[in-house]
């Protein structure tokens, strides 16, 4: 099954491309939201397994609707996407409920698989 | 003739003026080696970048100047990265035929860029769009732009960018005689003279906006 | 009160001199026969009183014209010899003798009551000193003209108690008598109540002055009282005897406490010249003087601050700034300089009535003062200068935060929406059609358009291409063609200037522009650039809806930019009535 993917960001050409992009990559996009409140909607309806989530974001950041996401039942795995770099949040990101993060010029469907899998961390298993 | 102290971007606008049909006859990178290098072969035209060494300010529009007094025959188009009408102005008022004033990022149109090229090699003006567009935009508390039509403003602007009559019709599809009694109105609304040529209507119509 | 003139204090000093003389006369010749043992010290006593009241009011006087104390003092030392009269054998004698006999006493009353002004201050002050100059003459010429007080002839002593002696015979007080005596009880009770109350009240430099005399005075009043409720408590004629001559001890010594308390001051007066060796030790240090001040003054409470002309405010020695204003049980002194106030000492309200001392002090810390004032004016702009820097630090960091912010949500935004299209074209390159691609990129284009036009906002607000490249005029021009609210140039100066100032000017008039356009509403805005005497003045005024904060942080900002070359920003801004944002900045 391709894992479905919905994807959380203010700027919707962004949101476009990625949709565009992951879908030439083996990904479904089934939603996207603008912002945390738009994404907790679409997770608790869509049931996503995967979430992609801008850290910059209007209101809660990315950091926070992380936490938020991570509560939820069936909670989906979060990947966070910036246009600033990894280096920039030290060590936020890490300490973070999120699976890892992605600079927005390097996404790519074999860069979020290579996320999602992780150094050790199993693929979770959508129904 | 290419003048641009970014050799990338010199070159850049060397290939885009070639695939257009233009010849290349130099590219230099600062404005003494512009000045040199017109002297030793008079171009049509020349393409210069607003900020060059040494100091990067206003190096363009310099040499724009000892060009105009020493080549009046070579037209001289300014690309710069500043929508800013004073310089547009300076370029004008030094009173030369074929000057122009373009922003940057037109070149990513080449047909624009080859357009305003051949408009200052044949000795107009051209103003960017978009340092028309600041002035025509412009706040005022007596608008005195506010007494003409949509239409008028629209040859307004095509009037302020260089563009003779001819090119007027083209642009916006009208027919020589309305774009004549367009112009007409537009002056006699503005209380401005008829401007013998393109160059002084440009600057008339330029001063009245700045004011 | 008139000053005391030199000839006016001889002619009284001689008349004084000569009515002790006429009083020990009359005690000795008068007629009537006084005890051997008793003439020498009732003649020294009495003297000693006279004199000692009339010369001490005569220095009280000359020291303090401002007060009526000496005049009641030396009036007292003349009522005290004019009781001597009763000594002189004869009717005329007698008669005068009795109605003055107990005057001094209601001058005394007077005296205590208003001490040390010596002037009725008060009802409470009005009621004692009526009542007591009621219970003496008066009351005396209603015991001799309606009792009929008869003159015993002249053998023994002379009557009214002149020469303190024990009464022979059996003491039997009247009624009347009883009355009279209780009513002077509790007239002195509540003198005594009045003295101690006021110096209760008063600050440490007027209990200073007060002390002795008050000491003396309850002294005085306190014998009185117990002497004449002897005739009430019965208490055996012996004890009322030595009473009676310490209560005359007594009176001989309270003038000369009270010089003592004339004298301290002049005591402090001499201080000043310590003081000033004091000051000139060493550095000021903020603190020093005022405690100096304080110290010689007698006033531990005294405030000290300085004027600093150009702030038009007051600082203290550390360069805060302080409210000066009148206060309750506070009086000020200024200290001035060529005419320009310098000081202001906040003070105890008695030192007000020595104002020679406080001008000596003053005068003797002169330069101390001045001295200390330059340099609270350092630290007040020192102070001023670190908060402003502070301020300065922190809205450049705000400018960089929001900068980045900026970059990053504006134009890096783009460029990767830009460089995400193109990687998604470039795997596309085999499957899409030419007319996706081409579609593709067009997006890409239009990201990168915006992308340019973001990044040229963002450079232009971080500094304007045409200031340095074309000057103030041009740069004010563009920005006034980019004001969403109409704004009109007045034409600017074509020259240039330092680069400080022209950067200064400019952003004086950007925030003004913003300010108008964000929160003043207003409908048009008008800026002005005149060249002054020594610098530019720029103007920026707006019809809108006024009320501007001058302490917000970009005004606040503003403020700080144009203090660091020197200059002045002034904003007004009433409420409905526009804004107008004025800075001056000196030019060389």
């Amino acid at each position: 099954m391709t894992p479905r993917v919905v994807i959380v960001d203010d700027h919707a050409p962004f949101r476009s491309l990625a949709r565009r992009l992951l879908g030439a990559g083996g990904f479904s996009v089934v939603g996207e939201a603008a912002d945390g409140a738009g994404a907790l909607a679409v997770v608790r309806d869509l049931t996503p397994d995967v979430v992609l989530l801008d850290v910059q974001l209007p209101g809660p950041d990315g950091f926070a609707v992380a936490e938020v996401l991570a509560r939820e039942p069936d909670a989906p795995v979060v990947v966070l996407v910036s246009s600033r770099a990894l280096l920039d949040y030290g060590s936020r990101v890490a300490a973070s409920t999120a699976r890892g993060f992605i600079a927005k010029a390097d996404l790519s469907g074999e860069t979020l698989q290579d996320v999602i899998r992780g150094p050790g961390r199993p693929v979770p298993c959508s129904g | 003739m290419v003048a641009d102290d970014a050799a990338l971007f010199r070159a850049g606008i060397s290939r885009l003026l070639a695939d257009a049909g233009f010849d290349v006859t130099a590219q230099v990178g600062d404005a003494a080696a512009l000045l040199d290098a017109v002297d030793r072969d008079p171009p049509d035209a020349v393409v210069v970048d607003i900020r060059m060494p040494p100091t990067h300010t206003t190096e363009g529009l310099d040499a724009a100047r000892v060009l105009a007094e020493r080549h009046p025959g070579t037209g001289v188009l300014v690309l710069s990265a500043h929508v800013e009408p004073h310089y547009a102005m300076r370029l004008v008022e030094s009173g030369a035929s074929g000057t122009g004033y373009l922003l940057k990022e037109r070149v990513a149109d080449a047909g624009e860029l080859a357009d305003a090229v051949r408009r200052v090699a044949a000795g107009g003006v051209v103003i960017d769009p978009g340092v028309v567009a600041q002035l025509v935009g412009r706040r005022r508390v007596h608008d005195p732009l506010a007494s003409l039509s949509e239409r008028e403003r629209e040859v307004l602007a095509v009037m302020a960018e260089g563009r003779s009559n001819q090119a007027i019709c083209e642009r916006l599809f009208l027919s020589p005689k309305t774009v004549e009694a367009y112009v007409h109105n537009v002056f006699t609304k503005l209380d401005l003279h008829q401007a013998a040529d393109t160059n002084r209507r440009v600057l008339a119509v330029l001063a009245h906006l700045r004011a | 009160m008139q000053r005391l003139r030199p000839r006016t204090r001889a002619a009284l000093a001689a008349a004084g001199a000569a009515a002790g003389v006429a009083a020990a006369a009359a005690l000795v010749w008068g007629g009537y026969q006084v005890p051997a043992d008793l003439l020498a010290p009732t003649l020294v006593l009495d003297l000693a009183v006279g004199w000692s009241f009339i010369g001490v009011g005569l220095v009280a006087w000359r020291r303090r014209p401002d007060s009526r104390t000496g005049l009641l003092m030396v009036v007292l030392g003349f009522a005290w010899f004019a009781r001597f009269a009763v000594a002189v054998d004869s009717r005329a004698g007698f008669v005068v003798g009795v109605l003055v006999g107990s005057v001094y006493l209601s001058v005394l009353v007077h005296l205590l009551a208003t001490f040390p002004g010596g002037r009725v201050q008060d009802r409470t002050q009005r009621v004692l000193v009526t009542v007591g100059y009621l219970l003496s003459a008066p009351l005396d010429a209603v015991f001799l003209f309606v009792f009929g007080a008869q003159r015993q002839l002249g053998e023994g002593p002379p009557p009214n108690g002149l020469v303190i002696a024990p009464s022979n015979g059996e003491f039997d007080p009247s009624g009347v008598d009883l009355a009279v005596q209780a009513v002077v009880v509790v007239l002195f009770g509540s003198l005594l109540a009045t003295v101690f109350t006021r110096w209760r009240a008063a600050g440490p430099a007027q209990r200073r002055s007060l002390t002795p005399g008050a000491v003396g005075a309850a002294l005085i009043v306190g014998t009185i009282l117990v002497e004449r409720t002897a005739v009430l408590l019965l208490i055996p004629p012996a004890v009322g005897v030595a009473l009676a001559w310490s209560a005359a001890v007594v009176l001989v010594v309270w003038p000369l406490a009270l010089l003592l308390g004339l004298l301290r001051s002049q005591l402090d007066r001499s201080a000043v010249g310590p003081l000033i060796v004091e000051l000139g030790a060493g550095l000021p240090v903020p603190e020093r003087l005022r405690s100096a001040l304080a110290a010689t003054l007698h006033d531990p409470s005294l405030e000290l601050a300085y004027w600093l002309p150009e702030r038009r405010a007051f600082v203290d020695p550390a360069g805060a700034p302080v409210t000066v204003a009148p206060a309750r049980g506070r009086a000020m002194t200024y200290l001035e300089r060529d005419g320009a106030p310098i000081a202001v000492l906040v003070h105890d309200p008695v030192l007000a009535a020595e104002p020679e001392l406080v001008a000596a002090v003053a005068a003797g810390a002169g330069l101390a003062v001045e001295n200390d004032r330059l340099h609270a004016e350092v630290r007040s702009q020192l102070r001023e200068v670190q908060a402003s820097r502070a301020r300065i630090v922190e809205a450049a960091d705000g400018a960089r935060r929001r900068v980045e912010r900026d970059l990053h949500d504006g134009a890096q935004q783009r460029l990767v929406t830009v460089a995400l299209a193109l990687r998604l074209a470039h795997t596309q390159l085999g499957t899409a059609t030419s007319a996706e691609l081409a579609a593709l990129l067009d997006e890409a284009g239009a990201e990168l358009a915006g992308a340019l036009a973001e990044l040229r906002e963002l450079a232009r607000g971080i500094y304007p291409v045409l200031l340095t490249d074309a000057g103030l005029g041009p740069a004010l021009d563009s920005l006034a063609e980019r004001c969403p609210v109409p704004a009109v140039v007045a034409a600017v100066p074509a020259r240039r200037w330092a680069e400080a100032v022209e950067q200064t000017c400019y952003f004086v008039v950007s925030e003004a522009l913003a300010n108008a356009v964000k929160h003043a509403r207003a409908s048009q805005v008008a800026v002005e650039v005149r060249e002054t005497g020594g610098g530019l003045r720029v103007e920026v005024a707006d019809d809108g809806a006024g009320g501007a904060d001058a302490g917000g942080s970009g005004l606040r900002g503003l403020a700080d930019r144009v203090a660091t070359l020197g200059g002045e920003l002034t904003v007004r801004s009433p409420r409905g009535g526009g804004t107008r944002v004025v800075g001056t900045v000196p030019c060389a």
